[in-house]
């Protein structure tokens, strides 16, 4: 027997076993069949890939996820299997922005619940029986968001996060992960045409690529699974640059206190409370037009026919990210005379104090039709403290209609940490498929199989999400 | 326009609508089969040692148990597939718990932040997840848990500092 501090003990990693891969490929295979079935794909952008814009274009935060800019807000005004439209509530349907007062306050939210087990099957000590998680509907995110446009040069935009227990107790921050913000607030400068833009307050340091799903694990540890390195909605003070002087590439820098990071740590001498932060992140996203028959097309690298004008009312070019000015997107929906290929490689490096964390991407999107990406993250906690990550996903999705897609991904998190017993290895395998479906635009559902694999347990489950956005 | 001609557009239309109508329902009929093969791919397996010992013997001098010395002080223990909670009650005691709350199975000794709490006045445990409230011997006092905690047998010599725990033996009465 061996007393716990935390995770249990660990054992030799392990492989994915044959029934977990054949799972997996059952229903990603049966998935990716059932989909030419289904008919032509014209979907609309709902990722950078397959959009084939950064994240920026669609919304406030330079690294994606939260607060929506109105051309993130347009695109997905119409997406649904039926419209606002079709249903008759017309006011929502013809609705032109997201931002009110002459265009200079924009509000938004996201409310995310899931059906779902948590927790852990176990083993009854007085019985020796398996007991299963039940299997529960509970709330994960309600976020509303804000952003102010003052100046041509200067604009605003903050979050408040309301946890399970806020309002309760008196509680206003209530933190369910260690390291996790109650709230992101931010200006941003415009610095100019072809230079940098800079953004200061309570951020999200720009770090590989920001998933939006909370139940990702590339930013996590196998030996504390509730204990993630880099909490959903992370935020330090702190201030960034993010530079796109061309639309092919992108460079990202900026300082931080990190004290979101030495919680999460929970060690002050590996992170300290007033330790100073600093990441730097470069990405190139070329682009290729592949001409098909007589069609037109150009050469390699693309032109900058994404459809997001230049001309935003900040006179850069990020694609809009300012949350404001812009004209509405025009991706084209006519027969394609070309395939257009997305694609983005890059590398980040965030540190503090002792610790260091080093993320590699690359994607692949063939735009409106389909992405395919990967990321490895590493993080290590210096040479005192013998506690190394490393994480890596597989993510891949194809939109059959702009309002279905369908998802699969493979996720592995490995930890070695110096454990009471010496060294220990934590594994972590998780295999994911699903559909993100809308309904109606602004509603998002998103059932999927899970399996996850530790070293403790195998759950393998159905889930569904329900996500409201606006 | 030939009569022929004349045919074909009310023919095309039947052929696609019968098209559209088998896309439906071989659509339906794949969204059907997936509700089963989900259904059938959910497994819920503790890995490894699946044994639960008749009794666990603890040596509590060691390193590992040093916050049992102060009342309120909790560890927890691994003894094959039993995840217990060791809390030190009184002077003279240990209460001994599932480790695991019974609101969503979360083990509570594994927040990141927060500690599961031993009131030694009121002899209650709260959890450090959703603050479900337990009493000593293991029933539901307030929260979301649906259910009480089981707490189990323990036998605890203070002068030797050892303690046998018997995972079998649930305690439903307070001594």
């Amino acid at each position: 027997m061996s007393p716990l501090t935390a995770g249990g003990p660990g054992r030799p990693a392990a492989r994915p076993p044959r029934a977990a891969l054949a799972c997996a490929t059952l229903l990603v295979g049966g998935l990716l069949l059932g989909g030419p079935l289904a008919g032509d794909a014209h979907a609309l952008a709902r990722m950078s890939l397959t959009a084939g814009t950064p994240c920026s274009a669609c919304h406030t935060n330079m690294q994606g996820g939260g607060m929506r800019t109105d051309i993130g807000w347009g695109s997905m005004q119409k997406v649904g299997a039926l419209t606002w439209g079709d249903l008759g509530v017309n006011a929502l349907h013809e609705q032109r922005s997201n931002a009110w007062l002459d265009e200079r306050v924009a509000v938004g939210v996201d409310i995310r619940s899931q059906l779902a087990k948590l927790g852990a099957p176990r083993i009854d000590p007085a019985t020796g029986d398996t007991v299963e998680p039940e299997r529960r509907f509970f709330p994960m995110q309600l976020q509303p968001y804000m952003s102010v446009r003052a100046t041509d040069w200067l604009s605003a935009y903050g979050s408040y996060y309301v946890g399970p227990n806020t309002l309760s107790d008196g509680e206003v921050c209530d933190q369910f992960y260690a390291g996790q913000a109650c709230y992101t607030a931010a200006a941003v400068v415009k610095t100019g045409a072809g230079l940098p833009t800079i953004r200061a307050g309570n951020i999200q340091p720009s770090i590989g690529i920001r998933p939006d799903d909370h139940t990702m694990m590339i930013r996590g540890d196998a030996s504390q699974p509730r204990n993630p390195i880099i909490a959903p909605n992370y935020a330090e003070l702190g201030a960034e640059a993010n530079w796109h002087p061309v639309h092919w590439f992108a460079v990202d820098a900026g300082a931080y206190r990190a004290r979101g990071l030495s919680d999460a740590i929970g060690n002050r001498d590996v992170v300290g409370q007033n330790a100073l932060g600093y990441n730097a992140r470069v990405t190139f996203s070329p682009r290729f037009d592949i001409p098909l028959g007589g069609g037109g097309g150009g050469g390699g690298g693309g032109g900058d026919d994404d459809g997001f004008g230049e001309d935003d009312g900040f006179g850069e070019d990020d694609g809009g990210g300012d949350g404001f000015g812009g004209d509405a997107p025009s991706i084209s929906m006519t027969p394609q005379e070309k395939i257009t290929l997305t694609s983005w490689a890059g590398g980040s490096f965030y540190g503090a104090d002792s610790f260091a964390m080093v993320n590699g991407f690359v994607g692949l999107g063939w735009l409106d039709h389909a992405a395919l990406m990967g990321e490895v993250s590493w993080s290590t906690r210096g040479s005192d403290v013998d506690h190394t990550t490393f994480n890596w996903m597989v993510h891949t999705a194809v939109d059959i209609f702009d309002w279905l897609v369908i998802e699969g991904r493979v996720e592995n998190a490995r930890t070695e940490r110096l454990g009471v017993a010496g060294m220990e290895t934590f594994e972590t395998w998780h295999y994911v498929a699903g559909l993100q479906f809308f309904p109606v635009p602004y509603l998002e559902l998103r059932p999927e199989y899970r399996y996850l694999m530790t070293d403790e347990y195998i759950l393998g489950q159905y889930t569904l999400q329900v996500h409201f956005f606006y | 326009m030939s009569k022929s001609g004349r045919d074909a557009a009310p023919h095309n239309q039947r052929a696609r609508d019968r098209r559209a109508f088998l896309a439906a329902v071989g659509r339906a009929a794949s969204c059907a089969l997936v509700v089963p093969v989900v259904q059938a791919c959910e497994v819920s397996r503790v890995r490894g040692d699946t044994s639960i010992a008749a009794e666990i013997d603890l040596d509590l001098s060691t390193a590992e148990y040093a916050p049992l010395a102060d009342v309120g002080g909790m560890v927890g223990v691994d003894s094959g597939a039993a995840k217990l909670l060791l809390i030190r009650d009184a002077a003279d005691s240990l209460v001994c718990f599932d480790r695991f709350c019974p609101h969503s199975s979360l083990d509570m000794t594994g927040h990141p932040a927060v500690d599961a709490a031993w009131d030694p006045s009121a002899r209650q445990l709260t959890c450090p997840w959703h603050f479900s409230k337990f009493d000593a011997v293991g029933e539901r006092v307030a929260g979301p848990t649906p259910t009480g905690i089981n707490r189990y047998r323990i036998d605890f010599d203070a002068t030797a500092n050892t303690a046998t725990i018997f995972p079998a033996e649930l305690i439903t009465e307070d001594a």
